[in-house]
């Protein structure tokens, strides 16, 4: 019993110095010298900031521009990419407190394809990825999408960025193969820190 | 036989003394000596001055109240980093510089409360005890003045965040409601010309950069401090 007792004496006693040692003194008393006293207390101010890369697309479905007359006839092909019809992709922004690389590439390797209701023509090969271009330009600088090689869309070597961009897309269309009907593919951008 | 002369004496010695005692309460205020009166006409009374002192010294006491503030709430909110962005003029600015409009950079969520007392005129001022923020490296990455920098290349060791990217105000203070800088000198929050009782909070807003402020924990330590003046 007498054992007992002193050890709750022992705990109380430990606890009262440990408590009076932790507790922080918020003030202080300035005494000296007489003529300007002073006295300071420090305070701190902290912030965890965590790893920050945000993608942000500003549209996740972009309607392809359906090629005009004078762009999808027989008896004219496109001279170049840049001469197919242009579609103003997603507003891409990334936000990063870290280096960053940005990539594009097609999720399939081609187009998905629903046959117009009333012509009802199926297609007898898919339209590949590859007939649609990308560029960060409306008219210059596009490189036609991949399903297999992620092409770079932008990077930022050196440090964390805020940058924001359009993206451009370009769709060749041939007119002995793409037949009536609804295309659509889907595009990949990953944003990996380095 | 003899303690019976004894006891006699002593009774003798007692009577004597008696008149004596008397005497002395006739005249209460001949005990004192200096600052007494006495009045013998009509109701004799007797009147004593005695000083009350009190010796007071320089009292400056200052506290700081709610000494450890988040500057930011979220760890992986990226919202003091837009804030920035917006308060550069939707540019990167430059870290240590002051953006062209504080008043848009994130404000921590809690503030000091300094608490100033003093029976003379004070001044209490406030400073950055470094002038780089402390880093405390999150995944060994290269950001000055943390250790961990023995696999860093030069080019990437970033430099050390600066207290620049500070700004506060006193709730009640000498500056009229303007975002001040934080520097690693004295600047002033509030004062007293003849000593009072003063509380205000310290409100905080910073400045994060997406080019250089890399995960990991920062901390400025502030230096508040009272004189008398």
């Amino acid at each position: 019993m007498l054992l007992r007792h002193k050890h709750f004496v022992v705990l109380l006693a430990l606890l009262g110095l440990g408590g009076r040692s932790l507790k922080a003194q918020t003030f202080c008393d300035a005494t000296s010298p007489a003529a300007a006293p002073s006295c300071s207390r420090v305070a701190t101010a902290t912030a965890s900031v965590a790893q920050i890369l945000r993608l942000d697309l500003s549209t996740l479905s972009t309607s392809m521009r359906p090629p005009d007359l004078a762009q999808f006839d027989s008896t004219r092909t496109a001279g170049s990419v840049g001469e197919n019809p242009l579609t103003t992709g997603p507003v891409v922004t990334v936000k990063s407190n870290r280096p960053w690389d940005l990539k594009i590439s097609a999720a399939q390797p081609s187009f998905t394809f629903r046959a117009d209701a009333v012509y009802q023509v199926s297609r007898s090969t898919p339209k590949p990825a590859s007939d649609l271009a990308w560029s960060v330009a409306p008219n210059s600088g596009f490189v036609p999408i991949s399903a297999s090689t992620p092409a770079d869309l932008m990077s930022s070597p050196e440090g964390g960025s805020y940058t924001q961009f359009t993206v451009y897309y370009r769709t060749r269309w041939v007119f002995t193969s793409d037949y009536p009907g609804i295309y659509e593919l889907k595009v990949a951008y990953t944003l990996t820190g380095r | 036989m003899r303690y019976r002369w004894i006891y006699g004496a002593a009774a003798i010695v007692t009577m004597l003394s008696i008149p004596a005692v008397s005497q002395a309460q006739a005249n209460p205020c001949d005990a004192y000596s200096g600052d007494s009166t006495v009045t013998t006409s009509g109701h004799p009374t007797c009147s004593v001055t005695k000083n009350a002192t009190a010796t007071i010294g320089n009292l400056l006491k200052l506290a700081v109240v709610n000494a450890n503030v988040d500057l930011i709430k979220d760890a992986a909110d990226t919202i003091p980093f837009f804030n920035t962005w917006t308060a550069n003029g939707s540019a990167a600015g430059t870290t240590g510089s002051a953006p062209a409009t504080v008043t848009d950079l994130y404000q921590a969520p809690d503030t000091n409360l300094v608490i100033a007392q003093g029976n003379r005129g004070f001044v209490v001022n406030v400073k950055a005890q470094d002038a780089v923020f402390n880093f405390d490296v999150a995944n060994g990455v290269c950001r000055k003045p943390a250790t961990d920098q023995a696999h860093c290349t030069t080019a990437a060791a970033l430099a050390g965040k600066p207290v620049g990217d500070i700004f506060f105000h006193p709730e009640n203070g000498t500056n009229g409601g303007s975002w001040l800088q934080l520097t690693t000198s004295d600047q002033e929050l509030f004062s007293s010309v003849n000593g009072a009782r003063f509380t205000s909070g310290i409100e905080l807003k910073s400045a994060w950069y997406y080019a250089t402020d890399i995960a990991g924990s920062y901390t400025a330590t502030l230096v508040y401090t009272i004189t008398g003046q």
